[in-house]
């Protein structure tokens, strides 16, 4: 998942080699993602990754995120789904936490509840701007929307909060 | 996985990022940043400004927005905003071209200045560090800046030369003319037209006149036409109106299929499909019209073609990723439920030996297990079974 950028940047005469007819025709939409892709790999964040899951199909991604230092995510890493419509950015991406993960507005099946993948989404957004707010979300949680209401509750509690995290977590399997 | 792979593989190798520039040009990646549009983070191309906010996009990209979103609002600071404010940014427009055409130079200038440096600290250090690879940037053109590792060996005054070389003009791989370097870009994208290059006052002189002509100036704008002009000369033909937005809803299906053939489109798929068609069109129509450049009529077809492909494949994609995720869930959230069920009809089978007789055959309350197990959606009728056998 950790590429070393500057091998990045080595290869790319190959691929001007790349016939056009094996082109698949998506135009804008690829062109924005793959400019989203160079964008995450050369910006760095800490603590965010995401990478399309096969090399064919760039409407499908796997993300990471790893929880802040001082909250009660810190140190765990959470595995995500990203799935774009054709329609992107026009529309937000669909959006799930593959690890689970005990949060007051995700739910058991990782749906999330945040206002800039619902209503609030704009076309100006990125990959890099939803996985940072992802990223804030998981240390200040918004308890007034609760989709788990349980973990709101408890938030008050940080310390039984944490031993409840970590009672659901899964650390992401390591398969490459 | 390889990023540049994975770029290839979906065509989208002539990607061009800020981060192109070397890390010690930071203030050239402030440049390239702000001649994108914040919606396809790529250079503008047909730029607009939404007169309600001052906020600039592409044209098709903020046309599209306000189509497919849900408000009519800037989609970099939400100020409700309308079609009826979008108006042409020439002067963006104009940057962004003299931009486009610079970029490659400016970027080879960056990288020769910046791995030069790194060569000079290497060899200080006495660090044995092969030259960091340098991306090629493949611009719109096609034309790729050639930085092959020869000009690293070259002395130092290779930049003086590849400044004086960009005035110089050069000759026309297509159509042979002498284009200075500096457009020879744009001239290629624009399929070679006629280049007039100042070779000598006399010449200089005539053009000043064509271009003070006065009234009779129209006519020789043509010949005229500098390199890097941005008019086009459109008094031939009155320039095309933009298409207005239609309200679908008070139409007849009729009435729908003639608005689709007055533009030529395909009347295939039903009256959704229909609506969907000539709005997008209507979209990509009026958005060509701010290009400086505009398509073809013809490729704009095929654009909304190609738009419609898409769209049909991730519909059928959604809706198998429904269908999916519906069954799933449904199955491990009745897990428990069903197995508790299952439990309880065995206990009762056997504790309760009427109800083996009362039964068909004693064999049910297993079948019903089974049941249970393959057709979750019929958990109700089975808990009724469940019931009677109790």
């Amino acid at each position: 998942m950790h590429t070393n950028p500057t091998s990045l940047r080595e290869p790319n005469s190959k691929s001007a080699q790349e016939p056009a007819s094996s082109r698949p025709a998506a135009g804008s939409v690829t062109k924005r993602l793959g400019n989203e892709l160079m964008g995450l790999m050369m910006s760095g964040s800490p603590g965010i990754s995401a990478f399309p899951k096969t090399d064919a199909n760039l409407f499908d991604w796997v993300g990471t995120i790893e929880g802040v230092a001082g909250t009660v995510y810190d140190n765990l890493k959470y595995k995500i789904s990203i799935h774009f419509p054709s329609n992107y950015p026009f529309v937000a991406p669909v959006i799930r936490f593959e690890t689970p993960c005990y949060h007051p507005n995700v739910d058991l099946h990782g749906n999330i509840c945040l206002d800039i993948l619902k209503d609030k989404w704009s076309a100006v957004y990125s990959v890099t701007t939803i996985l940072l707010s992802l990223q804030s979300l998981l240390g200040e949680p918004n308890n007034d929307s609760p989709l788990n209401t349980e973990a709101a509750d408890l938030w008050n509690n940080q310390e039984e909060f944490k031993e409840q995290v970590l009672r659901h977590y899964q650390p992401i399997a390591t398969d490459d | 996985m390889d990023l540049a792979l994975a770029l290839a593989a979906t065509g989208a190798d002539d990607v061009s990022d800020p981060s192109d520039f070397p890390e010690s040009f930071g203030i050239l990646r402030t440049l390239d940043r702000t001649l994108r549009c914040p919606i396809c983070k790529d250079l503008f191309n047909a730029p607009v400004l939404l007169g309600t906010c001052g906020h600039s996009f592409c044209s098709l990209c903020i046309r599209e927005a306000l189509k497919e979103g849900e408000k009519k609002e800037c989609s970099a600071c939400r100020v409700p905003t309308q079609e009826s404010s979008i108006k042409k940014n020439i002067v963006l427009e104009e940057s962004v071209e003299a931009y486009k055409t610079a970029r490659s130079t400016v970027l080879a200038l960056a990288n020769d200045t910046a791995s030069r440096k790194r060569r000079r600290e290497d060899s200080t250090n006495g660090a044995d560090l092969t030259p960091r690879p340098k991306r090629v940037k493949r611009e719109s053109s096609g034309q790729d800046v050639d930085l092959g590792d020869e000009r690293l060996e070259e002395s130092e005054d290779s930049e003086v030369e590849i400044i004086e070389n960009s005035k110089a003009p050069v000759d026309c791989p297509i159509c042979d003319q002498k284009v200075p370097a500096t457009r020879i870009n744009a001239h290629l994208d624009e399929g070679c037209p006629h280049e007039s290059v100042p070779e000598d006052k006399g010449k200089g002189k005539a053009q000043w006149a064509i271009l003070l002509g006065g009234p009779g100036g129209k006519k020789g704008a043509k010949g005229g036409r500098r390199g890097s002009g941005r008019e086009r000369d459109r008094s031939s033909s009155p320039p095309p109106r933009p298409l207005a937005k239609v309200s679908y809803h008070t139409l007849s299906n009729k009435q729908v299929r003639g608005l689709l053939q007055d533009q030529c489109l395909s009347e295939s798929g039903d009256r959704k499909q229909w609506e969907q068609r000539h709005a997008q069109w209507i979209t990509v129509y009026n958005a060509n019209l701010d290009s400086s450049k505009p398509k073809s009529v013809d490729q704009l077809r095929r654009d909304l073609e190609r738009w419609e492909r898409l769209k049909a494949r991730d519909e059928k994609e959604k809706e198998a990723r429904v269908s999916r995720v519906d069954a799933k869930g449904y199955e491990k959230s009745q897990d428990e439920h069903f197995a508790k069920l299952i439990a309880q009809a065995r206990a009762s089978a056997k504790g309760n030996p009427n109800t083996i007789r009362q039964g068909a055959s004693s064999e049910k309350p297993i079948e019903i297990s089974s049941d249970l197990e393959m057709e979750p959606e019929s958990g109700e009728a089975a808990q009724a079974t469940v019931h009677i056998a109790l």
